[in-house]
């Protein structure tokens, strides 16, 4: 009985110290809002996809998504996802071209001080809930400086401004939600299968694991009674 | 038709040939009931008995979704990065291999881990399985040198910065230690060169090393027989035909015990695939998603969560070649070990508090260095990262000390359910 005991305790310890570990591992200097987005809303996601090629297409690219997979996952047909995702380079966009803005890194250079970074994967990079406190967190002061306390110094101006002086606070809000979502989907656009699909994966095998735990039953009866 | 006992049907007839035939050709029915229908296992054989089985589950799931990698991925430092992508959104189920080949490889040291601690805990190291715990650290030694590698592959920037501080570390041995790492590298920083080795020594030698080496430690093991949680010797008590009266055949007994063993790990193997691929930053890391750049070093290099007991143990230590040591240490005392406990009881069941003790607080100091090392260095951090490599280390000289002194308690001479 004490063995078993101990056996336990050693369990109690590996378990508790890997949840401190685990739980005092973030050290962030700003505190950054959830994001709160779900890949599973495509409507969200179409509106995201807008968005980005409104707002952020004219200097960020996306090299590593392809306009018809994105078309594809939205809900698109890949003309649509055209017309919505790179009306900025007009009929020279191909539907299975990645999704490239229009901007060359030399002028972005002269304009900004820094060449736009791809986008691709920012979401991942930095994680959406930093994408989405930084969105939000810039601000033009009375006397009309714009700052960002996520990411002070930032080359970026502040492009969002005219969305959220036309919106809402909670639209503005939902709109970087939607903008926020799209990043999170482009970073990993297997996500919304992988989602879908992980249920039943989890099904068939909690099912296995029942069979096989039956099974080992059966064959250990014996073995118990001896 | 009446039923005739002595006519054999011809397919059956035709089978039965067929294994004698190649039984005169093949020691198969010889090898299958040595090592498996016939292979006495005990029977108290208890949870973290799973974690042997779970390993070779791990290793066979690296070995398939790592050629189906191979496939699509570009081993030089231009396309790398590129064609993880490629993997990641063209290759039909291309994520899903990848996610099962990352999460698998911290998977795999968690069972091994676990599978270490079993032994450390039931003394399935001590005499006679020696061998079964030196072939077995060596995989554990092989399985570090296979990770590392493969974590360069995908060509991030913790990939790159990761590998370029690891090999480094060669520079502090005296005199030939510089040379030695641009021997190892190829170049003079990580380059497309260290990519192209790292990729045939991590696709190539090593999986090949690993499948020779987890032969032997079975085959060593099945020469000596598994221990069990009660540490006893199930050949001292034999029935009349000479088997032992607590082992059990371990097919069907364990085979269909380790088959619900391994639908209930790929339940939660599969749970992360599909739902936590990224384990919170630590299967895989953030700044990875950012392609290697050399002239760009991220704020904080940490390897992957596997490895950060031994970095805290290097961190600790003020001066590089002794830290470089004493990580080397680390991994050493534990192949020792079979001569550093000289307690003759295995099982901590029966062991004295000494040994309850110390193990406790050398897991603990694994787990804390563990963490510690995925921490950027603070001066308290690097204190607490001294303390706990000392009591790391303390176990093992401890061990030594003890052990011969333990006040243990009365075995059993039968296991026990």
């Amino acid at each position: 009985m004490m063995g078993r005991f101990k056996e336990i305790f050693a369990v109690a310890c590996f378990l508790i110290a890997t949840g401190t570990a685990y739980a005092s591992s973030g050290h962030e200097v700003v505190a950054l809002e959830k994001a709160n987005t779900d890949v599973l809303d495509t409507t969200s996601l179409q509106r995201g996809g807008k968005l980005f090629a409104e707002y952020c297409m004219g200097c960020h690219s996306m090299k590593y998504m392809r306009v018809s997979r994105a078309a594809k996952d939205l809900g698109w047909s890949p003309s649509e996802g055209l017309t919505h995702l790179q009306y900025l380079r007009g009929g020279k966009a191909k539907v299975h071209d990645p999704m490239m803005s229009t901007i060359d890194a030399q002028s972005a250079k002269l304009a900004f001080g820094s060449v736009p970074p791809d986008l691709s994967l920012e979401a991942r990079l930095k994680g959406a809930d930093w994408v989405y406190s930084f969105l939000k967190a810039y601000q033009r002061d009375a006397n009309g400086q714009v700052s960002n306390a996520v990411f002070s110094g930032v080359a970026m101006p502040f492009v969002l401004e005219g969305l959220k002086n036309g919106q809402t606070p909670e639209a503005y809000e939902a709109s970087l939600r939607d903008l926020v979502n799209f990043l999170d989907y482009a970073a990993e656009p297997a996500k919304v299968k992988r989602l879908m699909l992980g249920w039943w994966v989890l099904g068939f095998l909690a099912v296995l694991f029942m069979l096989t735990y039956l099974l080992k039953k059966e064959f250990w009866r014996d073995i118990k009674s001896a | 038709m009446a039923h005739d006992p002595k006519k054999v049907p011809v397919a059956a007839q035709q089978e039965f040939d067929l294994l004698r035939w190649v039984d005169e050709r093949f020691p198969l029915t010889q090898v299958w009931n040595e090592h498996v229908a016939q292979y006495y296992a005990p029977k108290n054989l208890n949870f973290y008995y799973f974690f042997g089985a779970l390993a070779l589950l791990v290793l066979v799931n690296q070995l398939v979704t790592g050629i189906w990698l191979t496939m699509s991925y570009k081993p030089s430092a231009a396309d790398a990065f590129d064609s993880i992508e490629y993997i990641m959104r063209d290759v039909d189920w291309g994520w899903l291999i990848r996610y099962m080949h990352s999460t698998g490889a911290s998977a795999f040291f968690i069972v091994v881990y676990m599978h270490m601690l079993r032994g450390m805990m039931y003394g399935s190291y001590q005499k006679p399985r020696e061998l079964v715990w030196l072939i077995g650290m060596t995989i554990f030694l092989v399985l570090m040198a296979e990770a590392f590698m493969g974590y360069l592959l995908p060509w991030g920037q913790m990939s790159y910065w990761g590998a370029q501080v690891i090999i480094s570390l060669f520079g502090a041995i005296p005199y030939v230690g510089e040379e030695m790492a641009i021997w190892i590298r190829g170049d003079f920083v990580i380059s497309d060169a260290t990519l192209n080795r790292f990729f045939a020594l991590h696709v190539i030698a090593l999986p090949l090393v690993l499948v020779v080496l987890v032969y032997l430690h079975i085959v060593a093991l099945h020469k000596v027989g598994s221990n069990n949680p009660d540490g006893i010797d199930i050949k001292k008590v034999k029935n009349e035909l000479g088997l032992p009266k607590d082992g059990i055949p371990f097919h069907p007994y364990y085979s269909v015990k380790d088959m619900m063993g391994a639908a209930g790990f790929m339940f939660l193997f599969a749970w992360v695939i599909f739902f936590w691929p990224e384990g919170g930053g630590y299967f895989l890391e953030k700044p990875n998603f950012e392609p290697a750049n050399p002239m760009k070093t991220p704020e904080h290099i940490a390897p992957v969560w596997y490895f950060t007991p031994f970095y805290a143990i290097l961190r600790a230590v003020p001066d590089k070649l002794l830290g470089v040591m004493a990580m080397g240490m680390a991994i050493m005392f534990l192949f020792v070990l079979p001569w550093l406990d000289r307690c003759k009881v295995r099982s901590i069941r029966y062991r004295g508090w000494q040994f309850k003790a110390n193990l406790s607080m050398f897991v603990v100091s694994f787990l804390v260095l563990g963490w510690l090392g995925t921490q950027p260095p603070t001066q308290g951090l690097t204190l607490l990262a001294q303390i706990f490599t000392f009591t790391y280390f303390s176990f093992f000289v401890l061990l030594w000390l003890t052990s011969p002194m333990e006040k243990t308690k009365p075995l059993p001479e039968r296991v026990t359910l």
